[in-house]
């Protein structure tokens, strides 16, 4: 129950305000420029594998929930697919929580049909699991290992069972991808996956891969966000530099530590 | 007219006991049907425009309760509990190399660190006892508001005849609840925090060995930890306590869509016993399990009290859930460790310079947690105390780690609030969001 003051109200305002105005000029039609992201490219390169081999993919949107993360997830796995459908390969999503599991598919149902296959829609290919962290990790890796699946897709928010999930995965020999905004867990996917998206690329999926100007230009709004966040660290660094040369006591303090820096020397 | 609304109202909304509770409750589920019944039927192209609507209603529900400032402000005493928190870590830390026993420091640099300690003492004081002040000049606005609710809420249950069992603390009244707790304990912890400050202070005039400096620096610390705590109290606006009830909805919902879920996981398993497909008896052990765990768990929770049902119910229970369940799961997660070691083999073969660098910090840092790598450097002159692998990996964990892991929680933030506002104002893109 806390709420935002002044600081708050203004600094959220900023970010805002660069994030419409951003969207806003990429619907006028200005061109934005975006890197590459090698996990993103990938993702193509895993659909066709599973092509080829002609074995199903797993994507496994986390074990949050429904939330803000399970949401981006899912606006990946449209894209996943889409891409799934235009080779008519077979892809299976467990869903853990029971509104996200009702969205998803949806939003698989929506996806095969934007591609002109609604008849290859599967229902049972999303599945609903148990709302429970291991029993969910048991049942996908029995999932990998039973249908010895060609690629497996993880983006939402992973913990402990991470490791476990990918270490399956790459015992089936699956091609994986994925992304999480959960920093702990993410040395885990880079250790045993073969393309891990870090950090806030995990938030640059949808516009990446749809390159929508609405979302190209949200994303460059978060990177001019970003910049603003910087130049108020660099600020603060300054600030509190100024702060400690200029006041007495730490004036004093800091000769002690240069002396016994030099001393140690 | 107004009166019909009302008799309506209180027909609907207060609460039953005995057979109109049973019917009430049947009632609301069928309504709950029909209403998601109805749900389905709408065009696709309506249905979105009404999704659409429903996030922005509920969007700016919970942009205004975070916007709108709190009747009983806080945030003052809450910006002077962080300030003193910030004061005496700085003082803890300007004591912490007086109380290593090998310590070179003159007369001089001791008592140079112990007069900016005590002034940063000073200082935590008087910010702690100035957000005491003006947290506990709520307590009486606070209390008066709980009574004005309370006898409302006493007047009402007099009027329509209900029973204690049948009441509820409503919103107002559980935030103010709340809002009281929290400040008592806030000014608890500020009470706590001043008192260790207040001590360590006067201690800090005669100590003179590194042990009792240590001890003292520890206590600031803890101290320390009080204010932070102490900081914790919030305040509410007049939609804070309705948030409750939105996520009542929202588990309402859930429930709807969890009935979904199992049907469609009835349907899986039962295809895969019928086509006899690899792992079917793992489908009849879900069968079993699923029967057991409702049959049992409905014993142990409607049974009567004393009898023989109860009681087969809860050992039942109790062999399934904690027997079973949690016995699965602890092997499932101690499977972690195993895994780690694969891992760890992979991720630290040298292949390029990078990997050799991580090799490098991660072989510190283990080195740096267990006894055996302080002990590798403990023998190393004051001089070069540096070099003892605590200090090491205390440094890459606090320094490139910790600043790595906060410039990526930057671009996380920032990231899911773009998200967040590209679905709240409905611009996300994607199958289940296109128009």
């Amino acid at each position: 129950m806390q709420h935002a003051d002044l600081t708050i109200i203004l600094f959220e305002g900023i970010l805002v305000f660069l994030i419409l105005y951003k969207i806003l000029s990429a619907r006028a039609g200005r061109r934005l420029f975006i890197r590459r992201i090698p996990g993103l490219s990938a993702i193509d390169e895993a659909v066709g594998r599973a092509t080829e081999m002609g074995k199903p993919m797993i994507f496994s949107p986390g074990i949050s929930g429904f939330s803000i993360v399970s949401l981006q997830a899912l606006s990946i796995l449209g894209h996943v697919i889409k891409s799934a459908a235009k080779y008519r390969a077979r892809i299976i999503v467990p869903v853990l929580d029971s509104i996200l599991y009702t969205i998803t598919q949806e939003s698989a149902r929506d996806a095969y049909e934007a591609e002109g296959v609604p008849d290859a829609y599967n229902p049972e290919d999303i599945r609903f699991m148990p709302d429970n962290q291991f029993a969910y990790t048991s049942g996908v890796i029995g999932m990998m290992h039973r249908e010895q699946v060609a690629s497996v897709f993880y983006f939402g928010d992973f913990f402990a069972e991470a490791l476990i999930l990918a270490e399956n995965g790459r015992t089936v020999g699956a091609i994986q991808i994925a992304g999480t905004p959960q920093i702990t867990q993410i040395p885990f996917f880079i250790a045993t996956c073969d393309y891990t998206i870090i950090g806030d690329e995990y938030y640059a999926a949808s516009a990446y891969l749809s390159r929508e100007p609405t979302l190209l230009g949200s994303l460059v709004g978060q990177d001019y966000g970003k910049a603003v966040i910087l130049g108020i660290i660099v600020l603060g660094i300054i600030a509190a530099s100024v702060l400690a040369v200029s006041t007495w006591p730490s004036m004093e303090h800091a000769l002690v530590v240069f002396r016994e820096a030099f001393q140690k020397g | 007219m107004i009166g019909l609304g009302n008799s309506l109202a209180f027909s609907l909304f207060v609460p039953k006991q005995g057979v109109a509770l049973a019917a009430y409750m049947i009632g609301s589920i069928l309504i709950g049907i029909a209403f998601l019944f109805m749900l389905t039927r709408v065009p696709q192209k309506y249905r979105k425009i009404l999704i659409i609507g429903a996030t922005f209603v509920a969007g700016w529900f919970y942009m205004l309760e975070f916007f709108i400032p709190g009747t009983h402000d806080t945030s003052l005493a809450r910006s002077r509990f962080i300030a003193a928190q910030r004061h005496l870590q700085q003082s803890a830390q300007t004591l912490q190399p007086l109380a290593y026993p090998k310590n070179e420091l003159s007369a001089s640099q001791k008592s140079g660190r112990i007069a900016t300690a005590t002034r940063e003492l000073d200082t935590a004081i008087k910010d702690l006892t100035e957000a005491r002040v003006s947290i506990d000049k709520l307590k009486p606005d606070l209390n008066r508001d709980l009574k004005t609710a309370n006898d409302n809420a006493n007047a009402f249950s007099k009027e329509h005849r209900l029973t204690d069992k049948m009441i509820e603390p409503n919103a107002s009244t559980k935030i103010i609840q709340q809002h009281i707790s929290e400040i008592g304990d806030s000014s608890g912890q500020a009470e706590g925090a001043i008192a260790e400050a207040t001590a360590a202070k006067n201690s800090l005039s005669t100590a003179d060995s590194p042990e009792e400096i240590g001890a003292i620096a520890a206590n600031i610390s803890v101290a320390a930890e009080s204010a932070g705590l102490a900081a914790g109290a919030a305040s509410s606006n007049f939609l804070t306590g309705y948030k409750d009830t939105i996520g009542t909805v929202s588990s309402v919902i859930g429930g709807f869509t969890l009935l979904l879920g199992i049907i469609n996981l009835l349907s899986i398993h039962f295809k895969t016993i019928a086509k006899h497909k690899l792992g079917w008896p793992s489908s009849i052990a879900f069968f079993v399990a699923f029967i057991a765990i409702i049959v049992f768990g409905m014993m142990q929770t409607y049974g009567r009290a004393g009898g023989n049902t109860k009681a087969l119910g809860s050992a039942w229970y109790d062999v399934l859930f904690n027997g079973g369940l949690a016995q699965l799961q602890a092997s499932m997660f101690a499977m972690v460790a195993f895994y780690i070691v694969s891992a760890a083999y992979r991720a630290f073969r040298i292949r390029s310079a990078e990997a050799a660098l991580m090799m490098i910090a991660a072989f510190l840092v283990m080195l740096g947690f267990v006894p055996f790598g302080i002990w590798l450097t403990s023998g190393l002159p004051a001089s070069l105390s540096f070099l003892h692998l605590d200090i090491i990996r205390g440094w890459i964990m606090e320094i490139p780690n910790a600043a790595a892991q906060r410039g990526m929680a930057f671009g996380i933030g920032v990231g899911a609030l773009a998200m967040g506002l590209r679905i709240w104002l409905s611009l996300e893109r994607g199958a289940y969001f296109d128009k």
